[in-house]
């Protein structure tokens, strides 16, 4: 008899990108964590699809809110801090892709920040993420454009 | 609704600045939050942003005067948990909005008589979306029961309850549908866990102080 499965959409923070295998990893190990092998079992997650930053995750209908939960425990991806945050549950992979944004959105600049200059990637929601993390101990490394005095985007 | 995260820290004590937490929390959902750590003036144009004053290892005879001094608006007094006779002075001293921390708290840290007088006084008690996220094992299971010894005394006495991210980076970030998720680990009933999301606005918004008679 064939299997009824549901899909998640979620998102990768920061907007890092990592491979399919990498997130299978956390995410079987936080479904494990928090509900053991049986749940495990049940749930069935698998990674069907990593765009960017943007992940669709299969799991058996009527174990979402595991999956969901599970989803939301996630610290670490391959040793990186990175949470993986649901965004839309649906029956379809093709109604998930509609929802993933388009990545072109994102630009490379050069911002000023309490007098610093640095690399920053920034995209059209205003949202400003520092390149070099972990360099400038003086300025925080996620900003958005009130807290910058100067912006200028590379050619 | 009011829907609040009850405690996120921006930068120096996180990497993120307010005006980026402005910007995530907005759109995970959230109608307002509360920062620590930062004087309320630098937020004073933002209504949906309330500081706290995040008062740790405050002995307790200067618990009253730190708690007492002149509250702004929208300006809020967490105060961390310690032990049993510790968390009873501060549940009984004016000006203190809300108690944090009590999962670090000392087994019995927590008790009846506290969760009644935070019941009677408008108190409320902080629970951190954090340790369910980041330990592992044997220690977030501790978290989990003590959570839920929380979560029983709660139902009994009905003292609000503040869940929060207490976040520092942008990964600790969780939408109220994944903090749902998460405490439902603790408490299965999602209509406490929503009220818990809105209850900083009624604590903040209380009537008064409290006489006893």
């Amino acid at each position: 008899m064939r299997e009824n499965f549901r899909y998640i959409l979620a998102v990768i923070t920061p907007d890092l990108t990592f491979e399919s295998r990498d997130v299978y990893r956390a995410i079987a190990e936080s479904v494990m964590s928090l509900y053991g092998d049986s749940i495990a079992a049940q749930v069935w997650p698998s990674v069907m699809k990593v765009e960017g930053s943007h992940v669709i995750i299969r799991c058996r209908r009527g174990t979402e809110q595991y999956l969901e939960t599970a989803l939301s425990a996630i610290s670490l991806i391959q040793g990186i801090p990175a949470g993986v945050r649901p965004v839309k549950t649906s029956g379809t992979i093709q109604t998930l892709k509609e929802k993933i944004r388009s990545h072109t959105d994102k630009r490379d600049a050069k911002a000023v920040v309490s007098g610093i200059t640095c690399d920053v990637i920034v995209d059209m929601q205003g949202r400003i993420d520092l390149k070099e993390k972990g360099i400038y101990h003086e300025i925080p490394r996620y900003i958005t454009k009130e807290d910058t005095e100067d912006l200028n985007y590379d050619e | 609704m009011h829907v609040f995260d009850g405690c996120v820290f921006p930068f120096p004590s996180g990497t993120v600045s307010i005006s980026r937490y402005a910007l995530e929390l907005k759109g995970l959902g959230f109608s307002g939050y509360v920062v620590a750590g930062i004087p309320p003036e630098s937020r004073a144009g933002d209504s949906r942003a309330w500081t706290a004053r995040y008062l740790t290892r405050v002995p307790a005879r200067l618990l009253a005067r730190e708690a007492g001094k002149t509250i702004q608006k929208n300006e809020l007094v967490y105060v961390q948990a310690g032990d049993a006779g510790y968390n009873r002075n501060v549940l009984t001293t004016p000006g203190v909005h809300v108690l944090t921390d009590v999962h670090t708290s000392p087994k019995d840290g927590f008790d009846r008589y506290c969760a009644q007088l935070a019941a009677e006084r408008m108190i409320g008690v902080n629970l951190s979306a954090r340790p369910l996220v980041e330990l592992r094992d044997i220690a977030k299971q501790k978290v989990i029961r003590r959570y839920e010894e929380i979560f029983t005394l709660q139902n009994r006495y009905e003292f609000p309850l503040v869940l929060s991210s207490h976040a520092t980076d942008i990964t600790h970030l969780k939408s109220p549908r994944e903090m749902i998720r998460l405490f439902s680990l603790v408490w299965k009933e999602e209509e406490i866990l929503w009220r818990s999301l809105e209850s900083i606005y009624r604590i903040k918004n209380r009537s008064g102080p409290v006489v006893e008679v």
